[in-house]
């Protein structure tokens, strides 16, 4: 994604250099290099019209912060240690007497809608957003739509404007209905499923929600007012009706990361103040904000040791309080026991709600669960919301040693209602079962305790508990013995064993989303920090590792093999034929898993044989280690073959692959009952008087009987520090060379004068023949027949290049008086 | 004559070797996993991007006994059956292992069985090279098979400065000198905090430049003159996913990496195409 530099520095407060280096200050070259270190890739930059624009990969964990030039802007922030530049967002005043009318008719779907009125304004071109826009690759369209694209880049929140003349009625966010049809501004005729969030009013669909506007609303140059709309529609929602639709915009890939409703707010102030600067005469209407449920500061607790015991570092108290201001994340130093002191009074005689979110809704109401949940949530502990998983989740304590802030859980077994949107409602993620009390569903999901648990309070001391449930109606304080609640047996748990270390308690600003656990946190203050100030320690583990027994054996017959001239060869595990079936797999003759090796190494066999000229060999020989699979079972097989040309060679390889086999039972002491008979697979190409043949035994079972591994026996054949020469991909030539030599020339002196063409399409020469001939007239000569390999790798060669190259050796040959043959 | 050995089998040597001397065990598993082991129990969410058809080789009508229960087979919007059931009660798919993490979650899954006491005395250590595929178009550097490999060490005090020292110690091995890994920060749903990890180029010795006389440098083309190669991806476990395994995650933590073995290849022997590694060609094999 696209950022530019100086719409960059609108956020920030220090200059960051651009045309000089200042010692000690921040210039635009630092940036990428600090950015890739330290937060996400910068994958370019470049330097446009007096301005960088730098493009930045945003990975998910931040897209829903970080897709605006302020997010990116923080982030630059933070890591130079400069100063933040907040814009300063007056809404303008409006008139109450313009006001339209919002539904949403289900707040999962849309968490947030703010929709204004503006009237009295002109569609028409502009140019104050038009060089900023066009910097990070986007086109100026008019003052209207330029506003909530300059708004959607500069914040994060996209924003859309409907023709307010052409909205009949209200505002509904709502499902679709199946068969509804829209337009959208591109033109693409929508029809829809049903499941599709759209924004309507009463007559049909203005918007796919959170992806697209349609046509019905549109702003055009007679618009003379509109309606700004600024929400946060649901993530998965609309990536299913982005997909769906396949239309992927600006707004849908920000809406689908997820971010903080918050956003919307800003976005709709700003927005109406730039409307009002170019637009001094236009009236505002009413800001119609439909935000049920409000995002809450999120609350995380972590104290410096347990920052350093996961990172191994040294780190101080200064120096995380130091990160933690630069990250602006806000804290407070607490001692957890003062702290739950100090807020019970804010619990007490609150109502009671069976379905009360402990974010949302402390400490206004309470259930059970998210009161013990918030007392320790502010003093930065996490733990599960459900009562039995808090059970699971603390340390078990006795009756004797209960004090003050321990749980006492017990089983009430009062009659509650049996639906699943209990623990899907209070957990916010999708739960398969209707609550049983008697198994984990949140912490460690199936952990079963068969009393079961399904009311939880907090140990306050002198022999008291605080709590709340349907029967009291809000929060009390009882004494433990004689709670009508407490009367069945009762367990106690402990959540944080030391309630009087110190630690901090973070903030987590609003959009920052990615941070909720403590690992966030340490991730956060870690790289802040920079991962390079971790010091490097090899862990002590005071042992051998082992290998695993696959490996193990496999190693031992690789090392028989190879020493018996097989080589080593890995094929396709996909393929045309077998059981097991791709969805969608890479082209149709790769849809099936292998059953069998066979067919591969036959296959690849044959390929070899071609190339044996070139690879300097008469026959191939080779094996494949590799997983082979059925209907029912993945196993992992050994096949060993070979190719060849000859009658005396297919005989001697034959016997040959007999005797490797019997080499390695022998080898493995197996004993007589793990014989398997190969599988052979054989092929022959009688025209060119070639045999393909290969045996292929399961390996798994081959090795059942045999005992773990005690150690490793490393691979004999592991040549590491070779240098590697690349492939040609086009086809070699061959000439073959033969002369008569006197008696005494051996084949290193023909080889002499062969190298003396050192052409370097001359890939290979190999002596293949050697015999002795004695002439009539009694002399003796040697018969030497060298093969030249000639390749190219640029082109095919033709045989007139290659006769070219091979004429110079024949000449070489001549000169030094030798008889060609 | 002798044969010769795949070159991958050379770095899966390599990597058992350097890693069993340092404590840490080698471990394996299947290349058709389930949906559970492959992404959710590594924190991957249902509607992640990996896990749509394109990326990902989901398979077709699976019944392998030991994980299926056909009465629960349900068929979603892509034709993907999910025929199994995962921990959570869900329906789920089978697929070609994306990765060798999947590997992970079943060692950790075994070891989170073990007493407490037996986990603090054998910190859980092991190194999984193996097979993975991913549905991409293939050229020169991309396959549709290749190999990782993954390293996972789980105990009571595993910090990140270990994850350091222990990449540290095996490419300094590997390359036979002294080489120094740097991380940088970066997302993957397994870990956090979550980073890539380079090395110095092992061609320039991290200074970025060859000297070709007193007078003159090129920029080294190994590391494009950056003085450090990309190798994988590291971290320390996320919480969930040691939660996922059933292992506490107030007691125990760990750290995790894996990176590209063909990767490895490319950059230790100048091969410039992964596909000769996987159509059995001995223009290749016999160089080793």
């Amino acid at each position: 994604m696209k950022f530019s530099l100086k719409w960059l520095q609108e956020h920030i407060k220090e200059t960051i250099h651009k045309n000089e280096y200042v010692v000690g200050e921040t210039s635009w070259t630092d940036i990428p290099e600090m950015l890739s270190k330290k937060f996400l890739e910068v994958e370019g930059f470049e330097e446009v019209n007096g301005d960088v624009i730098y493009d930045i990969k945003v990975l998910p964990h931040r897209q829903h912060d970080c897709f605006s030039h302020r997010g990116i802007a923080r982030e630059i922030a933070t890591l130079f240690s400069l100063k933040r530049e907040e814009r300063k967002i007056i809404r303008p005043s409006i008139d109450q007497n313009i006001k339209i009318k919002v539904v949403v008719e289900d707040s999962k779907l849309c968490s947030r809608y703010i929709g204004v009125r503006v009237d009295n304004i002109k569609v028409e071109s502009s140019v104050v957003w038009k060089e900023k826009l066009e910097s990070i690759g986007q086109r100026s369209i008019s003052a209207i739509v330029d506003i909530t694209n300059f708004v959607m880049n500069d914040i994060g929140q996209p924003m859309h404007a409907f023709d307010a003349d052409k909205v009949i009625g209200g505002i509904t966010v709502r499902l679709a209905k199946e068969g509804e049809t829209m337009t959208t501004l591109d033109g693409k005729e929508l029809t829809m499923k049903g499941t599709e969030t759209v924004i309507a009013d009463d007559e049909g669909v203005l918007a796919l929600a959170g992806v697209k506007g349609g046509t019905k609303a549109i702003v055009d140059e007679n618009t003379k007012s509109i309606i700004f709309e600024s929400a946060n529609f649901n993530a998965t929602a609309t990536r299913k009706s982005s997909d769906l639709h396949n239309i992927r915009t600006d707004a849908s890939k920000r809406y689908e990361a997820q971010m903080t409703s918050e956003f919307a707010g800003e976005a709709m102030d700003y927005a109406l103040q730039l409307i009002k600067e170019i637009y001094p005469e236009c009236i505002i209407g009413e800001v119609v904000d439909v935000y049920p449920r409000t995002d809450k500061i999120f609350k995380i607790g972590i104290g410096t040791h347990e920052v350093n015991k996961l990172l191994g570092t040294n780190y101080s108290d200064e120096i995380i309080e130091k990160t933690l201001k630069q990250l602006n994340f806000s804290f407070e130093k607490i001692i957890p026991e003062q702290k739950l002191k100090e807020i019970i009074p804010q619990t007490l005689d609150k109502p009671y709600d069976r379905l009360a979110s402990t974010l949302h809704d402390a400490p206004n109401k309470f259930s059970c669960g998210s009161l013990v949940n918030w007392f320790y949530k502010e003093c930065g502990y996490p733990s599960p919301r459900v009562a039995l998983d808090m059970y699971i989740y603390c340390k078990n304590v006795d009756h004797e040693d209960l004090r003050f802030g321990d749980f006492v859980f017990t089983n009430t077994k009062i009659e509650k209602p049996k639906d699943v949107m209990i623990y899907s409602q209070v957990l916010g993620k999708e739960i398969p079962d209707a609550p049983k009390y008697t198994q984990t569903v949140e912490y460690m999901p199936g952990i079963e305790f068969a009393p079961g648990i399904d009311h939880v309070g907090m140990y306050i001391g002198d022999g008291k508990v605080l709590h709340t449930g349907s029967g009291i109606g809000k929060t009390v304080i009882e004494e433990l013995k004689t709670s009508e609640y407490f009367k069945n047996e009762c367990w106690y748990g402990r959540m944080v064993e030391d309630l009087s270390v110190e630690q901090f308690v973070i903030s987590v600003p609003f959009e920052r989303l990615d941070v909720r656990i403590k690992a966030d946190v340490i991730e956060e203050i870690a790289r802040v920090i920079g991962y390079d100030s971790i010091a490097s320690e090899l862990p002590k583990l005071n042992r051998t590792g082992l290998p695993h027994k696959r490996l193990y054996y496999e190693t031992k017959i690789k090392n028989i093999l190879i020493k018996n001239g097989f080589s080593e060869i890995y094929t396709y595990t996909f393929g045309d034929k077998g059981e097991v079936e791709i969805v969608k797999g890479l082209a149709h003759d790769k849809e099936k898993l292998r059953t069998n090796l066979g067919d591969g190494v036959l296959g690849a066999v044959k390929m070899n044989l071609h190339n044996a000229p070139l690879l300097g060999e008469k026959v191939i020989k080779v094996f494949e280690f590799g997983n082979v699979f059925s209907k029912e079972v993945e196993e992992r097989h050994l096949s060993y073959g070979f190719a060849c040309s000859t009658k005396k060679d297919r005989e001697e390889l034959v016997i040959l692959l007999d005797a490797v086999y019997k080499l390695i039972f022998k080898s493995l002491k197996l004993n007589e009952s793990d014989y398997q008979e190969p599988n052979m697979y054989i092929s022959s190409d009688l025209h060119h008087k070639e045999t393909m043949m290969t045996a292929e035994i399961n390996f798994d079972k081959l090795i059942e009987s045999l005992p773990e591994p005690k150690d490793y026996e490393p691979l004999l054949q592991n040549k590491i520090d070779v240098s590697y020469k690349s492939v040609s991909a086009y086809p070699f030539i061959v000439r073959d060379i033969a002369c008569f030599t006197p008696a005494d020339t051996t084949w290193e002196d023909v080889l002499a004068i062969i190298n003396k063409n050192d052409n370097p399409l001359i890939v290979r020469r190999s002596l293949f023949d050697t015999f002795k001939k004695t002439f009539e007239d009694s002399t003796i000569k040697m018969s030497y027949a060298f093969r030249l390999v000639i390749q190219s790798f640029e082109k095919t060669l033709t045989d007139d290049e290659a006769n070219e190259i091979a004429n110079k050796t024949y000449n070489d040959l001549k000169e030094k008086g030798w008889e060609i043959r | 004559m002798q044969g010769h050995s795949h070159p991958i089998t050379i770095l899966t040597d390599e990597i058992t070797r350097i890693f069993t001397e340092i404590g840490f065990d080698v471990a394996d598993g299947p290349e058709l996993e389930n949906e559970w082991n492959n992404f959710d129990a590594l924190n991957v969410p249902r509607d992640h991007p990996s896990r749509d058809m394109q990326d990902t080789f989901f398979i077709r009508d699976y019944t392998n006994k030991a994980q299926t229960n056909a009465e629960q087979t349900q068929i979603n919007a892509e034709g993907i059956q999910r025929n199994a059931i995962d921990k959570l009660g869900r329906p789920m798919s089978f697929v070609l292992r994306t990765h060798t993490s999947s590997v992970q979650i079943r060692e950790m899954e075994k070891w989170a069985k073990l007493s407490d006491k037996e986990k603090k005395k054998n910190p859980l250590a092991i190194v999984v090279p193996g097979k993975v595929f991913r549905n991409e178009a293939t050229d020169a550097t991309h396959e549709a098979q290749f190999h990782q490999v993954e390293g996972l060490l789980v105990g009571e005090n595993v910090t990140l400065a270990q994850m350091k020292g222990t990449l540290q110690h095996f490419f300094t091995k590997f390359f036979g000198k002294e080489i120094n890994v740097r991380l940088r920060s970066s997302f993957f749903p397994f870990v956090e905090p979550g980073c890539e990890f380079d090395v110095e180029c092992f061609k320039c010795e991290g200074k970025g430049i060859h000297e070709v006389s007193s007078e003159r440098f090129i920029a080294c083309s190994l590391c494009k003159g950056t003085g450090w190669i990309e190798i994988g991806g590291a971290g320390m476990v996320h919480p969930r996913v040691l939660e996922n395994c059933g292992i506490d995650n107030r007691k125990y933590q760990g750290f995790a990496f894996g990176c590209g073995m063909d990767r490895i290849a490319m950059l230790k022997w100048g091969m410039d195409d992964v596909r000769l590694l996987y159509n059995g060609d001995l223009r290749v094999v016999n160089q080793f």
